[in-house]
């Protein structure tokens, strides 16, 4: 190799000397970060029109309130809002099918709990006023930050604990009434 | 155990094992690690700091979605490199306002004396005038050290392709990077 090719040749060498590494200008973990976190579940829209099966749960809601008002005066009373936006009732926010089974239990929950001995009926009526006061909490603040993904989860969970409750109640007190029948015949 | 041998220790393979397990945080160690590579291979294809930044995010969100598919038989960051490749060629296919000739652009006039060391920022200017698929080359195999045989797979092109289009890079880096009157 001749003095010039090796000279014409330098820069072509110097390549491998360059670094390998750049500092980007900006951090861009956040950004990254915000791609690759787990997907929030997506609600079901706030202005979803209204299905039948939500009258039906209003009408075993507003019973079930009116029952358990009775039950623990003069004990603290669920402070649920007077008058809730529709927008935050379980229709947004359940399947509709889940809508009518809530429904159907809260129908049921009056003739389930009188089956139920006294300290048990206690125990149920104070879950269900525990959960009334947290849904009631939950959507005041959703009144006010109604597009709060967490507070909308938080709703739904609050929602299915109150169905894990209605049903329990509902098999425990036909699961008694069978043992009633069986033990009469 | 000495901090040198700490120092030794690869926590790579863990750190991949965890993120494939879904752990954010060690995924975040390995961008810590390797982004600065990735972000010189981007920049040096792209030549443009905004789509580099955004090749790099590219490269690291699909990492992540495909780290199950990642068995370990290549190191880490080759195959983070591969993504980055597949990213820049992605974007500069469907970004219309990318030069997407293959004609080199006009190369600055050099006051450049060879028998003095090439400066770095007049060589990374003169790599990123050549044309795309020798630069592409040169960067893969000059800078990055990858064979021919990697960066053809790379590139998505035959390896004598890729041996043509490197020289042809080294003869217009020599051409450009002569003194005038010289080349």
């Amino acid at each position: 190799m001749s003095e010039d090719s090796r000279m014409s040749d330098r820069p072509v060498r110097t390549l491998s000397e360059l670094p390998r590494e750049l500092t980007p200008p900006h951090d861009l973990w956040s950004r990254i970060e915000r791609e690759i976190a787990p997907p929030v579940r997506r609600l079901r829209p706030l202005h979803s029109p209204w299905p039948v099966a939500f009258a039906a749960a209003i009408a075993g809601a507003f019973v079930l309130g009116v029952w358990i008002d009775r039950e623990l005066r003069p004990a603290q009373n669920p402070a649920l809002p007077s008058v809730l936006d529709p927008r935050l009732q379980p229709t947004a926010f359940l399947d509709a099918r889940d809508v009518r089974a809530r429904a159907r239990l809260l129908e049921a929950l009056p003739a389930a709990l009188a089956k139920l001995p006294p300290d048990s009926r206690a125990k149920v009526l104070a879950s269900i006023a525990t959960i009334n006061r947290s849904l009631g909490d939950i959507q005041a603040a959703l009144g006010r930050d109604p597009d709060n993904a967490l507070l909308q989860q938080l709703l739904v969970d609050t929602f299915t604990d109150e169905m894990r409750v209605l049903s329990t109640v509902q098999d425990t007190s036909m699961s008694m009434q069978d043992t009633q029948i069986r033990s009469e015949s | 155990m000495t901090a040198a041998a700490y120092e030794q220790v690869d926590w790579e393979p863990a750190l991949v094992q965890r993120a494939r397990g879904g752990d954010a945080r060690a995924f975040e160690r390995l961008y810590r690690s390797h982004v600065g590579r990735v972000y010189g291979l981007c920049l040096r294809l792209t030549r443009n700091p905004a789509n580099a930044e955004d090749c790099v995010q590219e490269t690291f969100i699909s990492a992540w979605r495909a780290l199950a598919r990642f068995q370990g038989q290549s190191a880490f960051g080759t195959w983070l490199h591969r993504i980055a490749v597949n990213a820049v060629l992605a974007r500069r296919r469907k970004d219309r306002d990318w030069i997407l000739t293959d004609e080199p652009a006009p190369a600055e006039p050099g006051e450049f004396v060879l028998e003095t060391p090439v400066e770095a920022a007049e060589l990374e200017a003169a790599i990123g005038a050549l044309p795309d698929g020798a630069r592409d080359v040169l960067v893969l195999c000059g800078i990055y050290g990858y064979s021919h045989a990697e960066t053809g797979e790379m590139l998505g092109i035959a390896e004598g392709t890729c041996k043509a289009q490197l020289h042809r890079a080294r003869r217009l880096l020599r051409t450009r990077l002569a003194p005038e009157g010289s080349a």
